[in-house]
């Protein structure tokens, strides 16, 4: 058993980590598309791009163990002498080591996910304490502008007296329909997922996908707004909250970004007509020509995982 | 009044205090200069905590320098040293700072990130673009097309 959960969990994880970092080489191409389609079906496209080599290798993975897959997803092969189609890695260590690092990998991300639920969580219960409610937001009776979003199931608006003061009602209207949309699009479950899923893109690239998540989202909640508001009131909005926390000795400026996210929001909102959303007929298309792809893929991808194992032992007993 | 302690109050982070040391300070800006037990009188919970626990969370306020107190008899009476605005902006000073890093996006959000490089200049022509807009537009807002999925 724990050689068949170790060999899965390292086969899996190596399969995630190869095709991540080859979607990572072909993002360039993709991200060129999903910045110039509607910012709502940009976000969608963008997330199953990069659960793809996540849910690919769980798959071809998964197919390893499933005897009934041969001459159908996958060509007819033997290994050896014909025996029952079950690659495990002989060498205890590799299975084991497998498991550990699966393990070790969950437990990472489940600390790190437990760590940041049980601060916001602290932090929401004292904003609650020290707030007012207004419909639609919370209310902070402090100088400083600021206008945040906080929590994970019911996420709520948080707005200083400070920003209140320089909001027009119209302005106010245009925040809380933003942040409505981020909240009624699971945008933080989103951004969770995103993260996990390019997990293994290392540098500069895995930042640069974030970020056009995070750009993603905004702007497809810029775009809800701007259909009740229209998209130069979001644009100006956008702007205006933008100076007043600029203005502020304590700015919130971001360091995560290179670039602002406001500049690239207000241009995709004033270029609304280009950002055209993806026709059914294209996403029918599209969802055809992924799952042929992904059929075809598994055949490489399973003799790819077993070519993998017999490096693998290979390695184990040179270095034992 | 005890000042034979270190204090460093600014240095303390907002984040130090539970529920019941914020509702603790809410009576004692409302009311200065209570004991603990009227201090438990007039906290508004639906289960009143017990005497020594609302004492635990004043000797925590008290060594976190929210809270100063003055012997009285056999029983110490508390008075706020930090103002109501006072610990608001420094608990927003910490949203800003987690806002900073984004290491929380998951959780929390700004409605705007301002980069660090983005001068007066370029928001004066991000309003430039948006006049535009409207004059090429004549006055219509515009709204973007609906993607339905």
């Amino acid at each position: 058993m724990i050689q068949m959960v170790g060999t899965f969990s390292l086969i899996w994880l190596m399969l995630w980590a190869g095709l991540a970092l080859f979607f990572a080489l072909l993002y360039p191409l993709l991200r060129r598309v999903v910045l110039r389609i509607h910012p709502k079906h940009g976000s969608l496209l963008l997330l199953l791009y990069w659960a793809a080599p996540a849910l690919v290798g769980f798959l071809a993975s998964s197919l390893l163990f499933v005897s009934q897959a041969d001459g159908m997803l996958i060509s007819a092969h033997c290994h050896g002498a014909c025996e029952e189609h079950v690659p495990l890695l002989s060498v205890d260590a590799l299975a084991i080591g497998g498991l550990v690092i699966a393990g070790l990998l969950v437990l990472v991300l489940l600390f790190n996910f437990l760590q940041q639920l049980a601060k916001g969580r602290s932090m929401f219960k004292q904003f609650e304490l020290m707030t007012e409610t207004r419909p639609g937001f919370r209310f902070l009776d402090a100088r400083e502008p600021a206008v945040f979003t906080l929590g994970w199931w019911s996420p709520r608006v948080f707005i200083s007296r400070g920003l209140l003061e320089s909001c027009s009602r119209e302005q106010l209207a245009v925040i809380l329909d933003h942040e409505q949309a981020h909240r009624q699009r699971k945008d933080n479950l989103r951004l969770l997922l995103g993260r996990v899923f390019t997990l293994f893109v290392p540098g500069d690239r895995g930042r640069q996908i974030r970020h056009d998540m995070h750009l993603l989202c905004e702007e497809a909640c810029d775009f809800v707004a701007a259909g009740n508001h229209g998209v130069a009131s979001v644009a100006e909005t956008l702007v205006h909250v933008g100076r007043v926390l600029k203005n502020h000795p304590a700015p919130i400026h971001s360091r995560g970004f290179a670039s602002s996210d406001l500049e690239l929001r207000v241009e995709a909102l004033l270029a609304h007509h280009s950002r055209r959303p993806i026709p059914a007929w294209l996403m029918l298309v599209l969802t055809l020509i992924c799952t042929s792809l992904l059929i075809l893929s598994l055949d490489p991808l399973h003799h790819g995982a077993e070519s993998l194992i017999a490096i693998l032992e290979y390695l184990a007993h040179r270095l034992v | 009044m005890e000042n034979n302690k270190h204090r460093a109050s600014s240095n303390i982070l907002a984040t130090n205090l539970g529920e019941l040391e914020l509702q603790a300070m809410e009576v004692l800006w409302g009311c200065p200069h209570l004991d603990a037990r009227q201090i438990r009188e007039r906290l508004q919970r639906t289960r009143q905590p017990s005497l020594s626990t609302v004492q635990s969370a004043l000797e925590r306020l008290y060594r976190k320098s929210f809270v100063d107190r003055i012997k009285q008899g056999h029983a110490y009476s508390y008075f706020v040293t930090v103002s109501r605005g006072a610990l608001l902006a420094r608990m927003l000073g910490e949203a800003i700072h987690l806002l900073h890093d984004g290491r929380m996006e998951t959780i929390l959000s700004s409605f705007v990130h301002v980069a660090a490089d983005m001068d007066e200049s370029s928001l004066d022509s991000l309003e430039e673009m948006i006049r535009n807009y409207r004059r090429t537009s004549g006055g219509n807002d515009g709204t973007p097309q609906e993607g339905k999925l």
